[in-house]
């Protein structure tokens, strides 16, 4: 075996070998679906039922036939052809009120809501909200003399618009891609800081415990520094797949015992949030036409690509940290200008869920310090058909990461092969930037 | 077997090698003596190709300095240690594969080895769990494990407590007559006379005094003899007059005297021995010879050691 590869598998093994590795690859994924179910079930459960009170003084609902305000577990419509004042309101036994105004008045649609302990859930006022929408536009369809085709066709209308040029997706907002990228980019950033730290702290073990200059005297320090970084990312890896695996496999599991809270995919029940123009009773059919409609060769081999890419871009940087500072306290002013663009990288992500074509989010996902991070949010969206796959600019954005972490783990090197022999010494940027400069 | 010539090695402030050579012996034991900061560690780093020299060139056997020399050097650096956290068995296989050992081949020998210092039950204990001198033990085992042509030593006896460190200069004495050549570094002058063939001392940069340890302290020696008598003092002064000088005097518990007689003016220690005869019952007569502290002081000068001490 080469040397090298002597140094992976140490790295590798004894990471994998250790209890909290062990700990944290069993409770991820049990977390994660714990979380999930926690979400998705608090989300459809509620505090018992809400009672209703529809105050509808001058009749408008009279000639609706009663399946607008349709009673449900979580909320039970009364409707009263009178109105109450605030505190006859109290004196009933219902739990929030809601007046209807003059239907004729649509471009009013600020329907007072009065609620007695606290507010409605999420849930209820969307409820609510959509029911009423519905009665509105059955109250205007009939004022016009409209039929159900005309409103059918407005809405039409306006989707035609939105997906000219995509027009199988209509039914899914692009939000949901660019949520799935934004969970890969999440898992990114996640695991850049985690294992960047620990190869950050390996370093600064092998040099506080002295045993570096034994293992540089059998193999060069950049030998050792590549093999580190690969062994863990090596470990970080086997961390994921297994979380990926795990997490499906309990996915599974639970929905096999739950199957009214499992609505066919967990991730997608967490987007469900911020999907609100999506009817909750269409989205198990909707989650399935997302999930076919991914590429999944294209979004999990870009996911690998910018995974591996960005955390050997960054690992190098902090085994160079490692390798310059004697003590974890001296470390924390060499992290800042790693952890600014990586939080940076963050926010423009966040910001390319709703905005993938801006210009601050296109420059961001060129650059090799945020493009593993923003990238995937738009690969997320390119994966899912939402928008087309720009090939040029994934080549452009690869490549530079490529040259990204070429040259940061040329930089990492120099400032390690000189940091590791430094004992006692406090460093400053001055202080490295010399060191780059040093022959070996 | 190795040699360093003219080697040069400068950081940004300043030169930690400045013109450098030695020649170290087959199967010698080599010292490298001098004051802290005096490039020491910057040569030794050299030999292990840690670092490269700015100039000059290291050989061993005759060829240049060369990776697979790597194989062949075994080096316990001054500042030593191992992973805290790993078993002592598996921590050695694998310092001895980075050496192009083979896993079996390392199990054998260190079976061997353990044998040898008693310490077969340490195989499964990691490395915080042992005191500070069994880790040391078990550094040195992976320092020679790969049978090593040329050891590195530098510093080999700090840390250890005099037992422990007896044990390593007779291993490396033995090593020594297997075949070995050794370079060590050491502030140990006691340890330099007792196992050490030749020297280099080297201070501020440079090699200033080299040789073998007989040719270095007769190069030292002043010519001073102790002589233990019993007579009249005042007269065997007297006697000594222009051509000897008194260096020391004294009296000990049986009520000799002891004085420390400096020969001058080309004379011998017939002459001597002539002139204080008449004077005194003569009981010993012994050259002073300096140990290697006092010459280590003496070339190296006393505001350096001092600044040695405040370092």
């Amino acid at each position: 075996m080469s040397k090298v590869g002597l140094i992976i598998r140490r790295e590798y093994f004894t990471r994998v070998k250790k209890k909290s590795f062990i700990i944290m690859t069993i409770l991820g994924p049990l977390l994660f679906v714990g979380i999930t179910f926690l979400a998705v079930f608090l989300s459809q459960q509620e505090s018992g039922t809400t009672q209703v009170l529809v105050s509808d003084p001058d009749n408008h609902f009279a000639v609706l036939d009663s399946s607008f305000l349709k009673n449900t577990e979580s909320v039970k419509y009364h409707r009263e052809e009178r109105s109450f004042s605030e505190k006859e309101f109290n004196e009933t036994p219902y739990d929030l009120m809601i007046e209807l105004l003059d239907a004729e008045d649509i471009s009013n649609k600020d329907i007072p809501l009065v609620y007695k302990e606290s507010g409605p859930s999420m849930n209820v006022s969307r409820k609510i909200s959509n029911d009423l929408e519905r009665a509105y536009q059955d109250l205007i369809m009939q004022s016009n003399e409209m039929t159900k085709d005309d409103i059918d066709r407005l809405i039409a209308k306006v989707n035609l618009v939105e997906n000219k040029v995509f027009e199988d997706v209509q039914e899914v907002p692009r939000i949901v891609g660019a949520v799935v990228g934004f969970i890969f980019s999440l898992i990114i950033y996640m695991f850049i800081f985690i294992y960047g730290t620990q190869i950050m702290r390996s370093v600064m073990e092998e040099k506080s415990t002295r045993i570096v200059e034994v293992i540089i005297s059998s193999v060069k320090p950049f030998q050792l520094m590549m093999g580190k970084i690969i062994g863990v990312a090596m470990v970080a890896l086997t961390q994921v797949i297994i979380w990926i695996v795990f997490y499906n496999v309990l996915m599974l599991i639970f929905s096999a015992f739950f199957p009214d809270i499992y609505t066919g995919g967990g991730q997608m029940a967490m987007a469900q949030d911020m999907l609100e123009e999506v009817n909750p009773n269409q989205m198990a059919e909707k989650i399935y036409q997302v999930l076919a409609q991914i590429n999944f060769p294209f979004l999990i081999g870009m996911f690998l690509f910018y995974f591996l890419g960005g955390y050997l871009l960054y690992g190098s940087l902090f085994a160079a940290i490692g390798g310059a500072v004697d003590h974890d306290t001296d470390s924390q002013q060499f992290m800042l200008p790693i952890t600014i663009p990586l939080v940076f990288g963050f926010i423009l992500a966040e910001m390319a869920i709703s905005n993938p074509d801006g210009p601050a989010v296109w420059w961001a996902s060129i650059i090799p310090f945020t493009s593993p991070i923003v990238m995937m949010v738009k690969v997320g969206m390119m994966g899912m058909g939402f928008i087309p796959i720009e090939w040029g600019t994934i080549a452009l954005s690869m490549f530079l990461l490529v040259a990204g972490f070429v040259f940061t783990t040329w930089m990492a090197g120099k400032i390690y092969r000189t940091g590791i022999l430094m004992y006692g010494k406090k460093v400053n940027y001055k202080e490295i930037w010399k060191w780059l400069t040093y022959k070996v | 077997m190795l040699k360093a010539e003219g080697i040069v090695k400068r950081y940004s402030g300043h030169t930690a090698l400045d013109g450098v050579s030695i020649n170290v012996k087959p199967q010698s034991v080599f010292g490298l003596l001098g004051p802290n900061g005096a490039g020491k560690t910057s040569l030794i780093r050299i030999i292990n190709q840690i670092t490269g020299p700015d100039n000059g060139e290291i050989f061993i056997d005759g060829k240049p300095l060369a990776p697979y020399h790597v194989e062949r050097i075994g080096y316990l650096p001054e500042e030593r240690g191992l992973y805290k956290k790993m078993k002592v068995g598996e921590q050695a296989i694998y310092l001895a594969q980075l050496k192009g050992m083979s896993s079996s081949e390392a199990k054998k020998k260190l079976k061997m080895w353990f044998d040898k210092f008693d310490m077969q039950d340490w195989w499964n204990k990691k490395i915080e769990d042992l005191s500070k001198g069994m880790a040391q033990k078990v550094q040195f085992i992976t320092t020679v494990l790969h049978e090593p042509k040329i050891l590195i030593l530098d510093e080999p006896f700090s840390g250890f407590d005099p037992v422990n460190a007896k044990l390593i200069r007779e291993e490396i004495l033995r090593l020594r007559d297997e075949g070995a050549t050794i370079m060590l570094s050491t502030h140990n002058m006691g340890s330099v006379e007792e196992i050490c063939d030749d020297i280099a001392l080297i201070n501020k940069a440079k090699v200033v005094l080299e040789g073998s340890v007989n040719e270095v302290k007769n190069k030292f020696k002043k010519n001073i003899y102790r002589i233990r008598f019993k007579g009249e003092i005042l007269g065997f002064t007297n006697a000594l007059w222009t051509n000897f000088e008194l260096v020391h005097k004294e009296q000990d518990k049986e009520g000799f005297n002891v004085t420390d007689i400096k020969i001058l003016n080309d004379l011998s220690l017939n002459d001597l021995l002539k002139t204080i005869l008449p004077h005194a019952e003569i009981q010993s007569v012994v050259e002073l010879i300096p140990s290697m502290s006092e010459i280590f002081i003496e070339a190296v000068g006393e505001e350096n050691i001092e600044e040695e001490v405040a370092a």
